[in-house]
């Protein structure tokens, strides 16, 4: 008895329409991504000089440059990554190779990990405002007997709600980093007489820096871009100052574009400034994603012997 | 004599059952080889030294006793995988552990270093005497044991770091900063793990550019390094072609001068040729434990001499 193909007709036009469709899908993300990146360097290229990026807005936001923005952008993102690494690689190394994973104290700080992750950035935001500001800050003025110092919108709260907003992606990735490394990568560190510690910073460490500096760099360049979490935690629409101390407010990128395309006096003044903006945002982000790629594959091939 | 009586069922012999085998039911297993069996049933009040019962009394006793296990069971979970082993090993002398997979071997070699402990869910019961005192005694220090009581793999595992880092790995571990005891004692241990003329002008380079075979001495010297008394090694030659594991052999048989060497094989050919004691284990008891000689030329137990001769395993 042999077998008979009862597939009809159909079933070769529904492949080859598959086929086509998910064609146009990743044909659509190109193409979507190309006419953002286009659109901003074809109206935005012709902004940026030397004086653009190196002075501050003048004639409210029509005229001048965006240094302020890239300087408060650059201060926040740093200040975030010095929060936020030691916390989620900490976590992470504890959750991966301290706790017991059927803990219930495990489970339910996994638990709470994954539903931070979803959390909206302007809920953060507003966490920021009403616990750092409000509560930590206000008390820590009232404690050192200080007038208004700490209690209100700066730098180093804006840094903390956005390394707690990063916090989730950081955690997963360090400890997904972890998790790659070998186990008997462990057992030979600890067969050779090393602790746990000296198991987690000698070997699991080095072997997981990839990982782990993928993840924070891919935080960071989300970080910068974030609007949501710093426009009641620090950020302002315009200083004529830089800030020098994690208790001043500071202006960003992100809000910057926002405030241009929704408060300016003059819209077609501020327009090509607008572009410009985003342009620099968007180098930015890319120059991070960039880094990150190769940062990964110069370590990876490090640890695979080569170079 | 209980073992000139017939062989028991094929099955109990299975290798894979000792893994399914919960403890409740072993029992209809030990009610099948009564005397086999290790885990009599009814305490035996004080063991003698030599039983001829389970034949793991050893005849010939060159050294001091420097590992010795009391009725020492371990289970993951609910899973038996040791009953009551009786091993004394000896000082200076290679000792060798064959058996089919799964009879508990490698579980036995993990507990003398507690690596064990980093499974969840293992428990254990007797206990296993390091220099007559209790492992778990040293509980608080398993760090320092591990280091008395070294280990090499399966597979060999050097850390994608340059080879001299891996040498003096433990040492740094140990606190050892200064520069020149650190290359001493890395040319010390790359010398006696035959493999310091092969590597002296390459030290800098990754150890992941090493052969199997150079990757396996490199750990070996690594474990040297921090000077054990016992080396414990688990399939050492596995995973390596024929030319690199008889260079293995002879590095045993040099290091067994200095050092107590514990090894699990898969190779019975090797436990014959390499080591002066050999156990033979199954389902997670030892069988028959003697001098090498007595298990190849004239095991006592049937068992024994089934898998000797390739019936089974």
């Amino acid at each position: 008895m042999s077998v008979v193909d009862r597939r009809g007709p159909a079933s070769l036009y529904l492949g080859s329409g598959f086929i086509i469709l998910s064609g146009i899908a990743a044909f659509l993300i190109i193409a979507m991504l190309a006419v953002i990146v286009g659109n901003v360097l074809i109206f935005g290229a012709h902004t940026i000089t030397w004086d653009f990026l190196s002075s501050a807005p003048r004639e409210g936001m029509t005229k001048g440059g965006i240094f302020p923005a890239i300087f408060g952008t650059s201060a926040l993102v740093i200040l975030m990554v010095i929060f936020l690494i030691p916390f989620g690689v900490g976590a992470a190394i504890y959750l991966h190779e301290y706790a017991s994973p059927n803990s219930r104290l495990t489970k339910m700080v996994r638990f709470a990990i994954s539903n931070l992750a979803g959390v909206p950035s302007i809920v953060f935001g507003l966490f920021g405002l009403g616990f750092f500001i409000q509560f930590v800050g206000r008390n820590m003025d009232r404690v050192m007997g200080l007038d208004v110092v700490w209690g209100r919108p700066a730098l180093i709260w804006a840094a903390l709600t956005l390394a707690l907003l990063n916090l989730p992606v950081v955690i997963v990735t360090a400890e997904e980093a972890l998790r790659t490394v070998p186990r008997h990568m462990r057992e030979a560190s600890l067969a050779l007489g090393a602790t746990r510690w000296q198991t987690v910073r000698s070997v699991l460490l080095p072997q997981a820096m990839p990982g782990i500096l993928t993840g924070a760099i891919l935080s960071v360049a989300r970080g910068a871009g974030e609007v949501a979490p710093i426009m009641f935690t620090g950020a302002a629409y315009f200083l004529p100052y830089l800030p020098h101390s994690p208790t001043d407010q500071f202006m960003e990128l992100g809000y910057h574009v926002y405030v241009m395309a929704t408060q300016s006096p003059n819209i077609e003044a501020t327009r090509p400034l607008l572009y410009g903006t985003v342009l620099v945002l968007l180098i930015l982000t890319f120059l991070l994603n960039l880094a990150a790629v190769l940062l990964r594959a110069r370590l990876r091939a490090r640890l695979a012997g080569r170079g | 004599m209980a073992f000139e009586e017939p062989m028991v069922a094929e099955e109990t012999l299975d290798p894979r059952s000792a893994r399914q085998r919960t403890p409740a039911a072993s029992q209809p297993d030990a009610a099948l080889t009564p005397r086999i069996e290790m885990a009599a049933p009814i305490p035996p009040p004080p063991l003698p030294e030599v039983s001829t019962e389970t034949a793991v009394g050893v005849t010939e006793q060159p050294g001091r006793k420097i590992l010795r296990t009391r009725q020492f069971s371990l289970f993951y979970g609910d899973n038996q995988a040791l009953t009551r082993v009786e091993i004394d090993v000896f000082e200076r002398a290679v000792t060798a552990i064959i058996g089919p997979s799964g009879c508990g071997k490698s579980t036995l070699l993990r507990s003398f270093n507690r690596m064990n402990d980093l499974i969840h869910g293992v428990r254990t019961e007797g206990e296993i005497l390091f220099h007559e005192q209790d492992l778990r005694a040293l509980s608080t220090d398993v760090v320092a044991l591990r280091r008395r009581i070294g280990m090499v793999f399966q597979r060999p595992n050097p850390f994608p770091k340059s080879i001299f880092e891996n040498v003096v790995f433990g040492l740094r571990m140990l606190g050892v900063t200064d520069r020149a005891e650190l290359e001493a004692r890395a040319e010390q241990s790359l010398k006696q793990s035959g493999l310091w003329r092969e590597v002296r002008d390459t030290l800098k380079r990754s150890a992941l550019d090493l052969s199997g075979g150079q990757q396996q001495r490199l750990c070996i010297a690594r474990c040297l390094a921090v000077e054990p008394e016992v080396i414990l090694m688990d399939e050492p030659t596995s995973a390596l072609d024929p030319a690199a594991s008889s260079r293995i052999e002879e590095l045993l048989m040099d290091l067994k001068k200095r050092y107590t060497i514990v090894v699990v094989t898969h190779n019975m050919q090797q436990a014959a040729r390499i080591s002066d004691f050999t156990a033979f284990m199954l389902n997670g008891e030892l069988i028959e434990y003697d001098a090498t000689r007595k298990i190849f030329t004239n095991p006592r137990v049937r068992a024994t001499e089934d898998y000797i001769t390739g019936r089974f395993g």
